[in-house]
Parts: C-alpha cells; sequence; structure tokens
C-alpha cells in the first residue's frame, strides 16, 4: 500500500455554451487513472501539454474535486472528507510550481512568503515561526541573514525556487507535488535544485510525485514513471525498465524524439520514429485507444477497443491492444525488443 | 573553406545598455562566422547575449543600447554602416528571423493568409500593404510555402486566424513567414522549445530538410543543447558577452575545452541516468563584470592570470578556438596545456 493512491480517477470539464450554460460537451482531462506511490519514493507523470498530469495531480491533492474515483493520503480516504478534517491532511501534502516568478507574491518579503503557511494553519508562536522561517531557509541552502527580508524580484530564478521549496516545507509535509520545478530554469541551475530535492528527500523521507514533459530530467529523478496521454496512463514501469524496454508506441515515439547530447544515450533509443500530427484536443478524444490516429503500429481494431493496461513484466504496465492477451499480444514488431512473456 | 569568405561575420562586436545601475557591458569582443549553407548555433544560458547578438544582426537592438566597436559584415557589407533604408532591403528578405514563441509572434487580428501576402507584397515598402489585392499569384506563392512547411490543408489554413490553430502548426506558419521572402540567412531563435517534445522533434527535421535542399544559412540560438547537437554543424557556446568557445558540434560534444562549456554540458540530465550538480555562483554582473575572464569567479580551474589577463579567442586545436588560459593558441603552444 503506497503512501499515495489514486483509484479509477476521473476528472471531466463540462463544455457550456450560450447564456444558460447548456452542457454541450466534455473535456475528458483525466479518464480513469490508478497510481499509487511508495512512502519515499518519486513517481513522475510525463506527458505532452494537454496530457493531464497537471489536473490528475491537483485532483491528487483536492485542489480540484474528482469526478469520480478515490484518492487516499496514508490509508485514509481524501476525496469525500469535510474541509475541517481535510484542512489538517493538507498539512501534509504540497506543491511547487512551475514558474517561481509567478508563484511567489512579489509585495512580500522572502519570511513573509515562508511563514505565511504557518499563520494559515495557527503554527507557533511568532518567536518560533521566526526560528522556524530561518532553519528553512538554511535547509534550502540560503542563507537566512541575506535573504530574509530581502523581495522575490531581487533573487535569481534558482533562489526564488528554493524559496518556494521552502514554503513546502514549511509544514513538515510527507508528500510534495512538484509541478515541472526546474523548466523555467537554466540548466546549471536546474541541476542545483534537483540536487537539493534529492537530498531533502533523503534527510526528510519525503515523497514526490514530479510533473514533467522532460524525460531525460526524469530519467534522472524518479523511481516509478507514468507515461500520460490524452488522460490515461499508457505506460508505466521503474526507471530502469520504462527506459530499457518501452512498450507502448507512444513511449517509444516519445524516448525517440528526445535530444540528446552524447554518442551513449543515441544508442539508448530505440529505432527513430517521427509522429505525425499532434496530440488531439482532450475535448474530442478519439474513439478506442486514444493515441490510434498517430501510432505507427497500429492494428485492426484500435479505433474500437479501448485498451486497459495489461502486464508486461514485473511492475511494468502498458495500454496497447498488441500486448493485450485477450488480443492474442502480437506484440510490436520491428522494435527490435520483443521480450513478451 | 569559401573562398569568397564567410556569409556573415561579426568581428569585435562590442554593445552596451543604458540601465538604472549604470552602463552594463552586454557583448565584449563577439566574433562568430556562417558560411554558406552552413547551420551554426549560438548556445548559452539566460542572459549570456545570444539573443542580444541576433538583434544586433537584424539592426533591432533596443534604443538603450550602444554599439561600441565592431563589425557585422553581411556578403561584405558592415550592416552596421548601413543606412535604415539600405537595412530595410535586407531584413525579412536576405536576413530573416523565426520568432521564438508561436503563440505571441504571429498577429491575432489576421488570418495566416494576411500576414503571408503581407510579406510577399511589402517588397520593401514602407507601409502595411493588408488588404491590397491579392494577386493569384501571391496567393500560390503563400500556398506552396505553407506546403513546404507542412501545414496539411494549406487552403483552409490560409483563411484562419492564429488562435484556430494548434501551435506546431504556429510554429510552423512562423517558419512559412521567414522563409516565403526566400532569405540567405535564416535566424531562428529557440525554435520548437516552446512546443511538446514530439511536435518539435517534428519541426527540426523538416527545418534540417529545407535548410539542406534549399541551401539555406541557419544561426540556430538555444539554450538547449541537444537541440544543437541535432541542428546544427558549428557550436559556439557563449558566457557572459563573449564567445568561450566554438567547435565542429560533432566534437563539441566528445570533449569540451572551456571550463564553462564542460560545467554546462556535465550539468545536462543524461538518459544515461547521470547528470551533473551545475556550476557554482551565478551570470556575472554586466556592470561591474569580472576584470579579465568573466567567468573566473566560477571556474574551477581558475589561476593568478586568470584575474589580471583576459583570454582571447585563439585556435587551440584545429577548428577549434576557445578563450581560456588554459589553452594557448596552435602556433604558440609552448606553455599551452593539452586538455585531457
Amino acid at each position: 500500500m503506497g503512501l499515495v493512491e489514486a483509484e479509477a480517477v476521473v476528472k471531466h470539464f463540462p463544455i457550456t455554451k450560450g447564456f444558460l450554460r447548456r452542457r454541450v460537451g466534455e473535456v475528458k482531462a483525466v479518464d480513469g487513472v490508478n497510481l499509487s506511490i511508495k512512502e519515499g519514493a518519486t513517481l513522475a507523470l510525463v506527458g505532452e501539454s494537454g496530457s493531464g498530469k497537471t489536473t490528475l495531480a491537483r485532483v491528487i491533492l483536492r485542489l480540484l474535486p474528482a469526478t469520480s474515483g478515490r484518492v487516499s493520503f496514508d490509508g485514509r480516504e481524501i476525496t469525500t472528507l469535510d474541509d475541517g478534517a481535510l484542512r489538517a491532511v493538507r498539512q501534509k501534502m504540497q506543491i511547487v510550481f512551475q514558474n517561481p516568478a509567478s508563484s511567489l507574491n512579489p509585495r512580500r518579503r522572502i519570511n513573509e512568503i515562508i511563514e505565511e503557511p504557518l499563520l494559515i494553519h495557527r503554527v507557533g508562536t511568532p518567536g518560533e515561526r521566526r526560528r522556524r522561517v530561518g532553519e528553512l531557509l538554511e535547509r534550502v541552502e540560503l542563507p537566512s541573514q541575506d535573504f530574509m527580508f530581502r523581495y522575490p524580484h531581487s533573487l535569481s530564478g534558482g533562489q526564488r525556487q528554493r524559496v518556494a521549496i521552502a514554503r513546502a516545507l514549511a509544514l513538515d509535509p510527507r508528500f510534495i507535488v512538484l509541478d515541472e520545478p526546474t523548466s523555467a530554469l537554466d540548466v546549471s541551475v536546474q541541476a542545483k535544485i534537483i540536487t537539493l530535492l534529492r537530498r531533502l528527500q533523503r534527510d526528510m523521507g519525503l515523497t514526490y510525485l514530479v510533473i514533467s514533459h522532460d524525460l531525460s530530467l526524469v530519467r534522472n529523478v524518479a523511481d516509478v514513471i507514468a507515461v500520460m496521454y490524452l488522460g490515461r496512463v499508457v505506460e508505466t514501469a521503474a526507471v530502469a525498465a520504462l527506459f530499457g524496454d518501452p512498450k507502448h508506441p507512444y513511449t517509444r515515439a516519445l524516448l525517440s524524439a528526445i535530444p540528446t547530447v552524447s554518442d551513449e544515450e543515441s544508442a539508448l533509443i530505440p529505432e527513430k520514429i517521427t509522429l505525425g500530427g499532434e496530440i488531439p484536443s482532450p475535448a474530442s478524444v478519439p474513439s478506442g485507444c486514444a493515441f490510434h490516429p498517430r501510432c505507427y503500429a497500429r492494428i485492426e481494431g484500435c479505433d474500437r477497443v479501448t485498451p486497459e493496461l495489461v502486464r508486461v513484466g514485473p511492475d511494468h504496465h502498458a495500454s496497447c491492444i498488441l500486448y493485450d492477451p485477450a488480443h492474442g499480444a502480437p506484440g510490436l514488431h520491428g522494435g527490435g525488443s520483443s521480450g513478451m512473456d | 573553406m569559401n573562398p569568397t569568405g564567410p556569409l556573415l561575420a561579426i568581428q569585435d562586436l562590442g554593445i552596451h545598455m543604458r540601465t538604472y545601475e549604470g552602463r552594463a557591458r552586454v557583448l565584449n569582443g563577439v566574433r562568430l562566422a556562417i558560411h554558406e549553407g552552413e547551420t551554426v548555433a549560438l548556445v548559452g544560458e539566460t542572459g549570456c547575449g545570444k539573443s542580444i547578438t541576433a538583434k544586433a544582426i537584424l539592426g533591432l537592438l533596443p534604443p538603450n543600447a550602444e554599439i561600441v566597436s565592431g563589425s557585422i559584415a553581411f556578403k561584405g557589407r558592415d550592416l552596421l554602416r548601413l543606412s535604415e533604408e539600405e537595412l530595410h532591403g535586407i531584413r525579412g528578405r536576405q536576413i530573416a528571423m523565426i520568432f521564438q514563441d508561436p503563440s505571441t509572434a504571429l498577429n491575432p487580428v489576421f488570418t495566416v493568409g494576411e500576414q503571408l501576402t503581407d510579406v510577399v507584397l511589402w517588397q520593401g515598402a514602407r507601409s502595411a500593404t493588408i488588404g491590397r489585392r491579392v494577386t493569384p499569384e501571391v496567393r500560390q506563392r503563400c500556398l506552396e510555402i505553407l506546403r513546404l512547411v507542412r501545414i496539411p490543408d494549406p487552403e483552409g489554413a490560409f483563411g484562419r486566424y492564429p488562435v484556430e490553430l494548434s501551435g506546431g502548426m504556429r510554429q510552423r506558419v512562423l517558419i512559412a513567414l521567414a522563409l516565403v521572402g526566400r532569405p540567405e540567412l535564416l535566424i531562428a531563435d529557440e525554435l520548437g522549445t516552446a512546443l511538446d517534445v514530439s511536435v518539435q522533434d517534428q519541426i527540426l527535421l523538416e527545418l534540417r530538410e529545407l535548410v539542406r535542399t534549399g541551401g539555406l544559412s541557419v544561426l540556430y540560438i538555444t539554450h538547449n543543447l541537444g537541440v544543437a547537437r541535432l541542428v546544427s554543424d558549428r557550436i559556439y557556446v557563449m558566457y557572459g558577452g563573449e564567445i568561450a568557445e566554438m567547435a565542429p558540434a560533432a566534437e563539441i560534444f566528445r570533449r569540451q575545452l572551456h571550463p564553462y562549456s564542460q560545467g554546462l554540458l556535465a550539468a545536462v540530465p543524461r538518459l544515461t541516468g547521470t547528470m551533473g550538480e551545475g556550476i557554482e555562483g551565478r551570470i556575472p554582473d554586466y556592470v561591474n563584470p569580472p576584470p579579465a575572464c568573466r567567468f573566473e569567479p566560477r571556474c574551477p580551474f581558475r589561476m593568478e592570470v586568470c584575474r589580471l589577463q583576459r583570454p582571447l579567442l585563439v585556435e587551440a586545436e584545429r577548428d577549434r578556438w576557445v578563450a581560456c588560459h588554459l589553452h594557448g593558441s596552435r602556433e604558440d603552444s609552448g606553455s599551452g596545456e593539452e586538455s585531457g
């Protein structure tokens, strides 16, 4: 049993039209996702824009109500908690947003920004809170004397992201959602933030859910990866299995599109696949397998049958008709790795 | 390599900008060359001066910028000495730019067709030409270019507004806008980095094909080293308003001579599961830059001389240029150290 569990989570947004806000359709942002994140581990949700990864994370934190399905934290279902009980759970679940330039209030000093969660949850006396803010700044490697009373605009992007991390740590959380934590930063700064996040995880036993579109980054931070496409998880596996033996045609295409910086990496990439088209709008998800209009391996039936996640290896699941025993599991040919059992 | 000299040659370009904090020395003796048919990448992190370099080529510097030294020769003519009139005949026609953000670089109130025909009809005219009569030949030329950048249903796209197109399609329209004037030099600023990886991949490969078949020369400005490796023949690494290193793309990813290039490459997360710890410190203050080598305060190999004497860009090995005291030039390599 993981610290965080999601079961059949669905989040649909209505599309309304006209003065009477008549419901004319829905955006299927998340369409039946199961996830389990072990305590102390990092799960990465990867996918392109519109794949539903951010919506899913928000439903898990209950920043958005789920349309259906259950989310539990530390064995306790939170989808149905009332506000009072939710408040207590929320202390243990935090989020760090993508762009620190917009997630920090420009009119507040750094100490006020980091103190805010403590005030909201009425933790400690003013003196204790002050000490705590100093401690948190040191934790994220910002000397507290220099940074305490500055405003966000006078900080570099990397320093701002450290402040956002310090704020997320203020209430001693057990679980943190990192939504594209370094995509607004340069690589030399990104590397330092990732090093910090890893150290914090080790020292504090944190559990992370990382949202990212960058597969090379995810390769270096995650234990388990879930690849999303149009609101569904199409493949999930431990890092080594996902990168070493990707099964789903979409995962293979994504991997082959990564621009690499060394020959060693190029050698790891499966055959070159260039996908046609773009991810369709989640307001009009294709029938059957949502990926079928772009899929280079589609067979008869892909446009009708919605594939379920099936086991393709130890702790490795993919939702593709090619691996489904109910359809004979022909496997993906021409990929060089047909390790089907 | 080219007997007639490079298509574009930037020599000793120095640019200062007036800011509230004082005079910022944003470019300091930049040297860069692009030969005909060549794709060159200018890589560096935020604030290294790569976009300012591109703007200087196009004569689009902000009003607080001042060119203090150097020249930008395009086919032998110094662009910095041309009148606004003469520059008008070059900009957008012989030298075109693909702008960075497909969601903001297109005008939202005109259709794709209107924006494309505007460029074709423009012919150096001073005023906008939107609304002027579109002849069948002009329309044909526009549809042809939309087809060239692989827009499905060019006829349909011609009449659509930018909001009706996906991110990838908008990026293709921006490429079409740059190509429709048949330029010789294309400047691409962070092309594709705002797009999803599978779409970025499609567009980069298509552009590479267009460049190859069309004999175009390209200056590719990017912070993404993987993208630079994919598209370019030669790479310039920029740091603190200076060129730190220049080398063929095939070589620089195997071995970097400048400590900054080494730190930068090491920081890139790899599919092999390795990722460095980043570079200590932050980019220099351009108002009070370090006196000699601008990377010296962050450099793990810094020496006495690095604070006293500015390292010049020299050819340390065949076709490999570096501005670092660890490397002497090939001619006087007596004291120069071979890198490992």
